[in-house]
């Protein structure tokens, strides 16, 4: 397993910091997105990916790759979508050209939000309480994060499914797990569009 | 808990909130899609933006046994501007017919116009056609009721609501936000939809405006400081710890005799 940890010494930001710096991140994002008529615009997205993904960096976490670590993303991959799959359907109503180019941003915006969520702030969470807080404070995040965009009814949905992706991270020991079930999660749902 | 402990509970909480969850909600999320401009049959005044003309959503149904399979209707705009679900079962085909042939058409909003609020997207018929003849929907319950999807013009909140009218006047029916500017809404019956800002909310114009640019000034302060406080652990954390100066030992003195 290479292991790139960026552990510190004593953390550089707190879970009040934290959380203050992930809700002006989504706050910016939700002002900035779509001008009216033309939907959502993926700059916004992709502003917030760099935003998080720069704070996760200054902040610090640890980041692997490993056997281990595709395996529980993999696992964590099947148990966001086998269910969607059973509750939902494939419409495939977006044009199949724009794929690529959305792929590749959320290739970008989906790990960023894990570095972020599963990374600095599960740390920083699991530092000061506990493994089992880092997963419901990130999960909780992340379901508050979808609120502005789905609306209230989506909250359960995805703060359970930050729940199997903190579980991942657990699991996995590092924010890598997740962000691939997150971005493969992504990419299926985009054919159920 | 063991770990194994936390996955089972996790996936259990997972197919617990999909069970609670409207159907078809959006799982993806990632950066959001860019939509075309919305298509008008008749752009209302003050709309400018040269559009090609929306499209109607259609499809052909298998019939098996009497009922239709599951399907889709689509229509050609990125993304569609009108979006029908119908699950199997939930048609009722007439006798000797193989295939229901399903359609959203838009047409301009005319009167009699809903007294609650103002129609803001196209008005859509939806019809569902066999051997000539119309069919009816008998499928009951959330699982077997035609799905409604509309994108609004606009994303902005709060959002208009489906209504739907029935020769006479317009009916409002609960409706969830299912995307940044897509509604959906159950079709327990066929016929005229369209999507209605209620004038109770607001015109969601400048008071709207308002609100994002100061969630967008605060939104950037917040993230100033918090990063400015990050630089200056960061540089804490990194500056060389203070050394004890070097003493040199002192001369013991000797012992007095």
């Amino acid at each position: 397993m290479t292991s790139v940890a960026l552990d510190r010494r004593r953390p550089v930001a707190g879970v009040p910091l934290l959380l203050a710096f992930f809700a002006a991140a989504v706050a910016v994002r939700v002002a900035m997105t779509g001008p009216p008529g033309f939907g959502a615009s993926p700059w916004p997205g992709v502003l917030f990916g760099v935003v998080l993904a720069a704070a996760a960096v200054a902040v610090g976490t640890s980041t692997r790759v490993g056997t281990r670590v595709f395996v529980a993303g993999a696992l964590a991959t099947v148990a966001i979508v086998l269910p969607a799959l059973m509750f939902s359907s494939v419409r495939a109503s977006l044009p199949v050209a724009w794929f690529p180019g959305w792929m590749a941003a959320t290739a970008l915006v989906a790990p960023a939000e894990e570095a972020f969520l599963r990374g600095a702030l599960y740390d920083a969470v699991a530092r000061r309480w506990n493994a089992d807080a880092a997963i419901v404070v990130a999960a909780l995040a992340f379901g508050f994060m979808h609120v502005p965009f789905y609306g209230w009814h989506a909250l359960p949905l995805d703060t359970a499914v930050g729940v199997v992706l903190g579980v991942a991270r657990l699991a996995s020991g590092t924010w890598v797990a997740p962000a691939i079930a997150h971005t493969a999660a992504d990419a299926v749902g985009w054919w159920m569009l | 808990m063991r770990l194994s402990g936390r996955a089972g509970a996790a996936v259990a909480l997972l197919l617990g909130a999909w069970l609670i969850s409207p159907t078809v909600m959006p799982l993806y999320d990632g950066p959001g899609a860019p939509d075309q401009p919305y298509r008008y049959v008749v752009p209302p005044p003050g709309y400018t933006t040269k559009t090609p003309a929306p499209t109607t959503a259609s499809a052909s149904i298998v019939v098996r046994n009497g009922v239709n399979t599951a399907a889709f209707a689509n229509s050609g705009e990125s993304g569609p501007q009108v979006s029908v679900y119908i699950p199997a079962g939930s048609l009722q085909a007439p006798p000797g017919a193989t295939s229901i042939q399903l359609s959203a058409a838009p047409s301009a909003p005319k009167a009699p116009l809903p007294t609650d609020g103002t129609i803001v997207s196209n008005v859509y018929t939806i019809s569902a056609t066999a051997a000539g003849g119309d069919v009816e929907i008998i499928g009951k319950g959330d699982n077997q009721t035609p799905t409604l999807q509309m994108r609004a013009p606009s994303s902005q909140q709060p959002g208009p609501t489906f209504e739907t009218f029935d020769g006479k006047k317009w009916t409002s029916t609960e409706t969830i936000r299912v995307g940044q500017d897509i509604y959906q809404t159950f079709a327990p019956k066929l016929g005229v939809w369209a999507l209605v800002q209620l004038s109770t909310r607001g015109s969601g114009g400048s008071g709207i405006g308002g609100a994002q640019l100061a969630m967008l000034v605060l939104g950037i302060a917040i993230l100033v400081i918090v990063g400015i406080i990050v630089v200056i652990r960061l540089a804490r954390s990194r500056a060389p710890t203070e050394t004890p100066a070097k003493r040199t030992p002192a001369k013991r003195a000797s012992p007095r005799r």
